[in-house]
This record gives C-alpha cells, structure tokens and sequence, in this order.
C-alpha cells in the first residue's frame, strides 16, 4: 500500500529526500497547472511551481496537519503565483503578446486535434479568457482559477485564500459576471 | 423576473449567485432544490445557466 501525502511529509522532515520527491511527482502535474493558469507561460509556470515545491520544503516543519498536505502546498503555490504577478512590472498587453502566440495549453496535449475553425474559436476564446482573467482583481481571479480550471470545492479555495467560504463565493460570482460579459459574444 | 439583455442573459438578481453555485456543483440539498425549481419555471435564469455552459472554459 502506497503511504499517503502525510506519511511522506513526516519521512521528509526527518531526511528522507526521496519522500519528498514522491510528494513533488504527486503533485507537479496539478502545480504546473495552477502556475500557468496564472502566468500563462511554460517557463514561467515551471519555475513558478519549482519554486512553491522548494518554498514547501523549506517549510515543511511549519506544517502541522490541520489541512491536507495538498491544501497547504497549494496554499503556497497560489502564495507564490500572486507573489510572481506583484513583480510583474509589464502590462498584461505586453506580456500576453509575448506568451500566447503560439502557446499550446497543457490541456489540449494529447487531445485529438482540433479542426481549423474549431482552432480558430479556441484560440479567439482563449485570448478572450485572458485579458478578461488578467483584468479581474487578484482575489476574484484567484477563485476563479481554483474552481473553474482547478475544480477545487469552495471549502479547499477558502482554505487556500484564509478567508471564509462566503467571500469566496463572492468572489466567484463576481468573477464570473466580470467574465461572461466579455465572453457572451461567444456564446 | 428580470428581462433578456442583448450582450448577455439576465438572472433574477436574488438567484444570480446561487446559479454561479449551481453550475458549479456548489449547491446541495435544499438550495439545489430551491434553484431547480426556479429554473424550471423562469427562463432568463434557465438563458442564463445556459450561457454559462457555452463560455466557461
């Protein structure tokens, strides 16, 4: 039987490397998501999660399993993610321009591949998504990206943000009237 | 019951956030219950789930 996250955490903290290594495939899939449904940027992302994992493990002795390791981790990540678009000096315009070009999002890898208009549509819709995601404030699109795109429930997003889960749900609501009044027109 | 707008559907304003729930799986029980039946007889809020369907990645 496969030891859980909680078993790998205390093994990390007392040396074992390879515990925590586990822990970091466990969960790098879902961390590169999150960093790149912030950053939208392949390289951004990786360092972006690489930078929560090790943030994590440095930390880990502040972990005391009141939350799931997996709440606590992505607590940091998303910390970290917000923490990235504070630096972030540039216009979103500019960066945007520079990333999303020929950009592939890591959930249309592997799929069957899209006929040109449907790639056309998608294409449009994603850059729509963007600058309409990008526009929200940091708390609204932080809510929207956890639950939209991460499908986490409203109880681990409230965890994550440390706020309760009615300002979540705020939050949520706000985000996605803010959405879809730029993205009606695709409907 | 509020009325269709041209750019974007319209929900009933006391039930605009509970659909952002609803579609999201969010709701349960009685609240679920409540929103099913009023989506069954008012069709900006059913316009509006629908819309929320075709434009949430």
């Amino acid at each position: 039987m496969q030891p859980g996250d909680e078993d790998l955490v205390a093994l990390a903290r007392n040396g074992d490397h390879r515990a925590f290594e586990e822990l970091v495939e466990r969960h790098k899939q879902k961390a590169y998501r999150i960093a790149f449904d912030f950053a939208r940027d392949r390289e951004e992302a990786k360092d972006l999660s690489q930078e929560a994992f090790l943030r994590a493990y440095t930390h880990l002795g502040n972990f005391d399993g009141r939350s799931s390791f997996y709440t606590w981790f992505y607590r940091i990540l998303v910390n970290v993610c917000l923490d990235y678009k504070r630096r972030k000096k540039r216009t979103f315009a500019e960066e945007f321009n520079e990333t999303i070009e020929n950009q592939v999002e890591p959930s249309q890898v592997s799929q069957k591949p899209p006929s040109p208009d449907q790639q056309v549509l998608a294409g449009q819709l994603s850059r729509k998504v963007g600058i309409a995601l990008e526009a929200l404030p940091p708390k609204q699109r932080t809510a929207f990206i956890l639950k939209n795109n991460q499908g986490l429930s409203i109880k681990e997003i409230a965890e994550m943000m440390q706020t309760a889960e009615g300002t979540v749900k705020v939050h949520l609501h706000r985000a996605v009237t803010a959405l879809r009044q730029t993205l009606a027109e695709f409907a | 019951m509020a009325q269709h707008d041209k750019s974007a559907a319209v929900a009933c304003r006391q039930f605009e956030e509970d659909l952002v729930l609803y579609y999201y799986g969010e709701l349960g029980g009685g609240e679920r219950t409540a929103v099913d039946d009023h989506v069954r007889g008012c069709e900006p809020c059913r316009f509006y789930l629908k819309e929320l369907e075709s434009i949430l990645p």
